[in-house]
């Protein structure tokens, strides 16, 4: 988030698009709810489904899966072409408006409508809200990421922030809600093929000098492949073998089928986690990792706030944090790895990442810093781009709309898009077995439209079969009007009805992020 | 009885709350009311979430398969020994291109930066990513 | 009465801390709890912990019991019983109420043993409140700012000294160990306490007319209100986790491998949709009625059974909640919409007594099962089995007495449930129990075979009225397995068949195959002053049978309407159905009855998930006549 979430209380427009926060974030939809009922806040949100923040929005447009960028473009457009553009801030932070106007032009309401299913005036009506407000807000999550123009929806809301002025300023920005406790953490610490530790280019002499003294000369510093790269290879033969911590790719990845060839086809798999996952099934070696509770350490939650994990009891059986087996792998391959304990190690982090510097476990004893934080005198950061952007001006950048990647048809004619529940948390390893969360919902299933029930024989609650291009499956179906008509949405949680079976691998060429947002589907009841 | 703040395990929101510890057993939580992101509040996973740690289902000591495709427990010596010889012979074999490693979002930025250690700096492979984009 | 200066109340909890396990608040890294006594963390500067009190005399998990079969089933009582004796300073009025609730709640008609060991070791210290948190309303219902009730000492703050007073017997064991520290004092000090309390009223920020809010509520029961908050309500829990008079449990099986295990019991809360799901998926409660029951328990049901305020006005669940949901502002609201004189719809809800129980002179602890085993299993239908169960103690049989209306049966290792009892007492050396295949407990027990153990508890609930249907005309309807539970009255009937009037049974199912007892409705049909008729959906060659509704079959039985009793076990929707005709052949709906026995966990009116408005399915039912039926919120 390049803001703070408690500065959410106090924006005046507030846009969500790709995040049903109530269920995903609710913390953050405190704020958001907080925001409308005590300061008036008008709240726009953009969604396939008509999740339960809508309750309190002023507009709710049900965009088509996969249909984000021509709606931000509209926007856009209406923005420019009703002349709510904020002069002052266009012209001394930014860059490369002239390109980007001609660009936007084909956006009319109208020509958007038709793409994304949202009527032109609704368009108008977002646009407009959130560019005359004093403080507006995007928010997202994975609903525009996890597809084939993951990155350029992304730019486009960069765009829609630098074009009204609402960014660098408090209770403004583009917030990304990150999904995981420590997806934050894992990025600044450098767990991407392609940058060092505190997105450090792999290129420069200098910050290469202080990592080869760290590391040792012969480190790798070269630009490696992704996870979906990863599995590609390895089905082909290219990966021997792969280490795999704390995730399960045969629930989680997209296109069961694939991830199963993958695994099955490696020399050597190393799962290291708390529960035999599915994944781990494939594995030569299983090591005993501990949970959250049990070990100490920090994680950086979505607003960049580095806060303390304490051990609250002692490790179940003979499993051991995480920390200690690396480092006895490390070890055993010469590596120094002589840490007492997670604090040590926090001590080389911040060594060698600018942003950590300042942050040391005495410092978050009480309550946790939000990076960049650079030296230990001074605290930290509540909002980002205060002055200048982190490459100096802005750059309004050019986004053309494509539309995804699976396209439905005759034969699949429902785009199904996948997503999460409230009670369950990625492949439902910890939340399935916590008796609460399970009760709620025991089993999966499937959302969809009325009207499209009725056409295919879907009745509720029944068993249905899904059929995608890669596979199918058998899971119950719930009739709601929530699904717009032409769409079905299953949570990915459950590994016996896995929806990744269906899902398929198309990915964002810059981030390779997979398209989860979108495949073509049939349905039909199962008798 | 105790009482022990930490960072929830779960969405990227980050509350904190006190874990209520009786006998080295989680029984409950107790949330931490001057939080700047939770506030004194919670979700639901975060009240309810932690009863899986003490599941019978938790992996309890390191595990190899052997040639009839069952695993069996090992040691920690066996299991680091095994995996190091394994890898160093892959890497031999292959080259370094040939490993790759997945890092978990779960896991806290300490075992992060170790990941990332052990990649480039003992695998010596770049081969590094983690579930971000899921 | 004593006092006591400020400045001696570190050295007054230093001597307690010598003979009791003392808790107090404690700031832990910024938040103040309840927390064992240590001087570096001890502090009175606090409102109220988020946490109540209640937290340990009702413990967020406890072990209930522990089993094992290693051939042999045993069966061990976890221990509760080693408590020390612990102080618990520094409780509010709202919690020192709640205490006392909490005591009328678990120890009295059947007496929760874990909770009631677990009181008995600790004493309630109060500290009376001289500033209220910002969402703080005991002044609205009538319980703060000082304690009135539940505390065993409390402690006024006044001036530099402390007010000491006593608040029970048990308090006096308190003053013994610090008496050097105090002064005994008179009542003229308690001018200077009242005086202080007005001023500490004045200080409250909310206040909210309270009077007479179970009337208001009777008459809002429909209010719109209820699907905005649904709206916003996300479940979380956290309400309920936070309230101090929230007494909700659910039962948990652990087991850690095949052959042992234990049964524990959590906090669980109504705000959790599935709370009221019963197995096959059936919930009473839909997202609407769910928000509204906790506020009319706090503000209205509680008060109207136990005579005790449900909600004592601490404000944590406006603190804790992420949709900013409040039960002041929802309570105005309530109140603005109140008009005196608004007709009121719904059948006024009847008086009742909670009905006492002699359990606990028959077993030692409550929720430990005795141990029992199948003997035979016999497949009534596709889906519905019948099991031959006897204890494995035998003079368990021998000092057997015939009473309520169904067993909580145990699958170790898997969990509990609720089974109708369809025999008579004249069934007194082993039991037999109809069980449909509907989820996850029933489908494990389907699996077990003869020579498998089972726990027992029980008998609990309400049964049918035997002695007042003496004399009448009685109607016996029983729907595919709903002829289980009233087959137990039929048995009797029929062992006096003189002291009755006209029997005749109704067996309802879709085809023939799913009626349970078929050879029992076959000799019943060949005694004279009983009938037998069916009615089926499909028709069958194996008996003569009315294809169609139950209804078809009334007008012609030759009832004397007047004076008969009918008794019908059936899905809500037929039992309203077959009810409305019976009420127009000139039955008193007084006189049919009904058993609703939905989602009954404990058994003892305790955990919570079968209460439906102010009763209890499992203690004030499952028997309920149709008026009573018809008063209840039609939420089962």
């Amino acid at each position: 988030m390049t803001n703070s979430i408690e500065e959410l209380s106090s924006a005046d427009a507030i846009f969500i698009i790709g995040s049903n926060t109530s269920e995903q974030h609710p913390l953050i939809a405190m704020r958001i709810i907080e925001a409308v009922k005590k300061n008036n806040a008008r709240l726009l949100i953009a969604d396939p489904r008509k999740i339960p923040l809508t309750e309190f929005a002023e507009a709710y447009a049900p965009l088509t899966p996969g249909t984000n960028l021509a709606f931000i473009n509209g926007m856009l457009n209406v923005i420019i072409t009703e002349e709510l553009i904020k002069e002052e801030f266009v012209n001394s932070r930014t860059e490369g408006f002239k390109e980007f106007k001609q660009s936007i032009i084909k956006y009319t309401p109208e020509a958007v409508s038709e793409i994304t299913g949202v009527d032109a005036d609704t368009i108008r009506t977002f646009a407009r809200i959130y560019a005359k407000a004093q403080k507006g807000s995007i928010v997202y999550a994975m609903g525009i990421t996890q597809h084939v123009t993951g990155t350029m929806n992304v730019s486009a809301l960069a765009n829609l922030a630098m074009l009204t002025g609402h960014i660098g300023r408090e209770s403004t920005g583009v917030n990304p809600l990150r999904g995981q406790n420590n997806v934050q953490g894992a990025c600044d610490m450098g767990a991407l093929p392609n940058v060092l530790p505190g997105y450090q280019p792999l290129n420069d002499e200098k910050i290469l000098e202080k990592f080869k003294s760290s590391w040792g000369e012969a480190s790798n510093f070269g630009n490696g492949m992704t996870a979906s790269q990863m599995m590609e290879e390895a089905a082909k033969g290219g990966i021997k073998s792969l280490y795999i911590l704390g995730e399960n790719p045969m629930v989680s990845d997209p296109d069961t089928q694939h991830v199963e060839e993958a695994l099955s086809n490696l020399e050597f798999l190393v799962v290291q986690d708390i529960f035999m996952t599915e994944t781990a099934r494939f594995a030569h070696v299983i090591l005993p990792a501990t949970s959250y509770l049990e070990k100490d350490g920090t994680f950086t939650n979505t607003e960049r706030r580095v806060q303390r994990v304490r051990k609250a009891i002692e490790p179940v059986g003979d499993s051991k944090a995480d920390w200690e087996i690396i480092c006895m792998l490390l070890k055993a391959f010469d590596c120094y790895a002589e840490y007492e304990s997670p604090e040590e190690i926090m001590d080389e982090i911040r060594a060698l990442i600018p942003s950590y510097a300042g942050i040391t476990y005495n410092r978050i004893e009480r309550v946790g810093l939000q990076w960049p934080c650079p030296d230990i005198m001074r605290p930290g950061t509540a909002f980002l781009h205060k002055d200048r952007f982190s490459r100096g001006l802005g750059r309004f950048s050019i986004n053309e709309y494509r539309g995804p990647g699976e396209a439905v048809d005759e034969e699949f004619p429902l785009i199904m898009t996948t997503g999460r529940i409230q009670h369950h948390y990625h492949t439902g390893t910890m939340t399935r077995r916590s008796w609460a969360l399970n009760r709620e919902y025991p089993h999966g299933f499937i959302e969809i439209n009325p009207f499209d029930a009725e056409r295919f024989g879907v009745k509720s609650e029944r068993k249905v079969k899904v059929t995608s291009r890669r596979g199918s499956l058998t899971t119950t179906a719930i009739i709601t009007s929530k699904v717009k008509l032409g769409v079905v949405f299953m949570p990915f949680h459950f590994g016996e009805e896995a929806a990744n079976k269906l899902t398929n691998r198309n990915f964002d060429p810059v981030s390779q992020i997979p398209e989860l947002k979108v495949c073509a589907v049939k349905i039909e009841g199962v008798s | 009885m105790k009482k022990v703040l930490t960072t929830c395990g779960y969405c990227g929101c980050g509350c904190n709350f006190y874990v209520d510890i009786r006998n080295n057993e989680v029984i409950g939580v107790t949330p931490k009311q001057d939080h700047p992101v939770s506030r004194g509040r919670l979700c639901v996973k975060g009240w309810q979430g932690h009863s899986f740690v003490n599941h019978p289902d938790r992996l309890r000591h390191p595990l190899i398969k052997h040639e009839d495709g069952y695993f069996k427990e090992a040691t920690w010596k066996e299991a680091i020994e095994f995996t190091a010889k394994t890898l160093k012979g892959i890497i031999s074999r292959h080259g370094g291109d040939s490993v790759g490693v997945f890092s978990s979002a779960r896991c806290t930025n300490e075992e992060n930066y170790l990941m990332v250690k052990l990649t480039r700096a003992a695998l010596k492979t770049s081969n590094i990513d983690h579930c971000a984009r899921l | 009465m004593y006092l006591i200066k400020s400045d001696n109340l570190q050295a007054l909890l230093d001597k307690w801390s010598q003979s009791f396990k003392l808790i107090v608040p404690a700031n832990e890294n910024g938040s103040v709890m309840f927390l064992p006594y240590e001087k570096d963390a001890f502090t009175m500067d606090y409102i109220n912990p988020c946490m109540p009190a209640k937290e340990f005399l009702f413990e967020q998990k406890e072990s209930l019991f522990n089993w094992k079969i290693d051939g042999t089933l045993h069966i061990m009582r976890s221990n509760t019983n080693k408590l020390e004796d612990r102080i618990i300073f520094g409780v509010r009025a709202c919690d020192a109420y709640a205490a006392a609730y909490l005591d009328r709640f678990y120890i009295e008609e059947y007496r929760d043993t874990n909770y009631a060991e677990r009181r008995e070791n600790s004493y309630i210290v109060a500290v009376n409140c001289i500033n209220p948190g910002k969402n703080c309303f005991c002044t609205s219902t009538g319980i703060g700012p000082f304690a009135k009730k539940g505390y065993d000492l409390s402690f006024t703050p006044l001036g530099e000294d402390y007010l000491v007073e006593l608040g029970s017997q048990k308090g006096k064991k308190l003053i013994e160990p610090v008496k050097h520290l105090l002064t005994e004092t008179s009542d003229y000090i308690l001018a200077e306490k009242e005086v202080l309390q007005s001023i500490v009223e004045d200080k409250f920020i909310r206040t909210v007319n309270l009077l007479n809010m179970p009337y208001v509520m009777e008459a809002t029961f429909d209010s719109g209100i209820w699907k905005e908050i649904s709206k916003a309500c996300i479940g979380c829990t956290g309400c309920t986790n936070v309230c101090p008079t929230c007494t909700c449990f659910n039962i948990v099986e652990e087991q850690p491998c095949y052959n042992e295990g234990c049964r524990v019991r959590c906090w669980d809360s109504c705000q959790s949709d599935s709370f009221t799901r019963n197995a096959g998926n059936h919930n009473p409660r839909n997202e609407i009625s769910r928000v509204r029951y906790r506020i009319y328990d706090k503000l209205k049901y509680i008060e109207e059974r136990f005579q005790y305020k449900g909600c004592t006005g601490c404000g944590r669940c406006i603190e804790v909640c992420p949709s900013l949901i409040d039960i002041i502002e929802i309570a105005s609201k309530l109140k603005n919409e109140y008009k005196v004189g608004i007709e009121n719809k719904r059948k006024k809800a009847g008086s009742f007594e909670i009905c006492g129980s002699d359990h606990h002179e028959r077993c030692e602890h409550i929720y430990t099962p005795q141990a029992a085993i199948i003997k035979d299993i016999i497949q009534e239908t596709r889906d519905i089995k019948r099991f031959i169960v006897e204890y494995e103690d035998k003079t368990l049989h021998d000092n057997y007495k015939f009473m309520g209306q169904f067993f909580e049966l145990t699958i170790f290792g898997v969990g509990e449930i609720a089974i109708s009892i369809p025999f008579g007492p004249s069934q007194r050396d082993y039991f037999d129990f109809c069980v449909k295949k509907c989820g996850r407990v029933t489908n494990a027990m389907h699996e077990l075979k003869a020579g498998d153990k089972l726990g027992l508890r029980g008998p609990f609930g309400k049964g049918f009225p035997y002695e007042e249907m003496k004399g009448r005309d009685i109607l016996i309807i029983g729907s595919g397995v709903g002829l289980a539970p009233v087959r137990t009255m039929i048995v009797r009937i029929i062992e006096n068949l003189k002291e009755f009037g006209k029997l005749v049974i109704i067996a309802s199912a879709t085809s023939y195959e799913g009626l349970v007892y078929k050879e029992d409705l076959i000799k019943w049909s060949d005694i004279e002053g009983v009938g037998v008729y069916y009615a089926l959906s499909r028709h069958t060659d194996k008996v003569q049978a009315h294809v169609g509704y139950i209804n078809d079959l009334l007008p012609n039985l030759d009832f004397d309407w007047k004076n008969s009793t009918s008794i019908i076990c059936a899905s809500p929707r037929r039992i309203k159905a077959v009810a409305k005709d019976l009420l127009s052949l000139g039955m008193e709906g007084k006189d049919i009855l009904t058993s609703l026995e939905t989602h009954m966990r404990c058994g003892i009116g305790k955990c919570g998930h079968c209460k439906v408005g102010n009763k209890y399915m499992c203690v004030d039912g499952p028997v309920f006549n149709y008026d009573e039926m018809l008063a209840l919120p039609q939420e089962f």
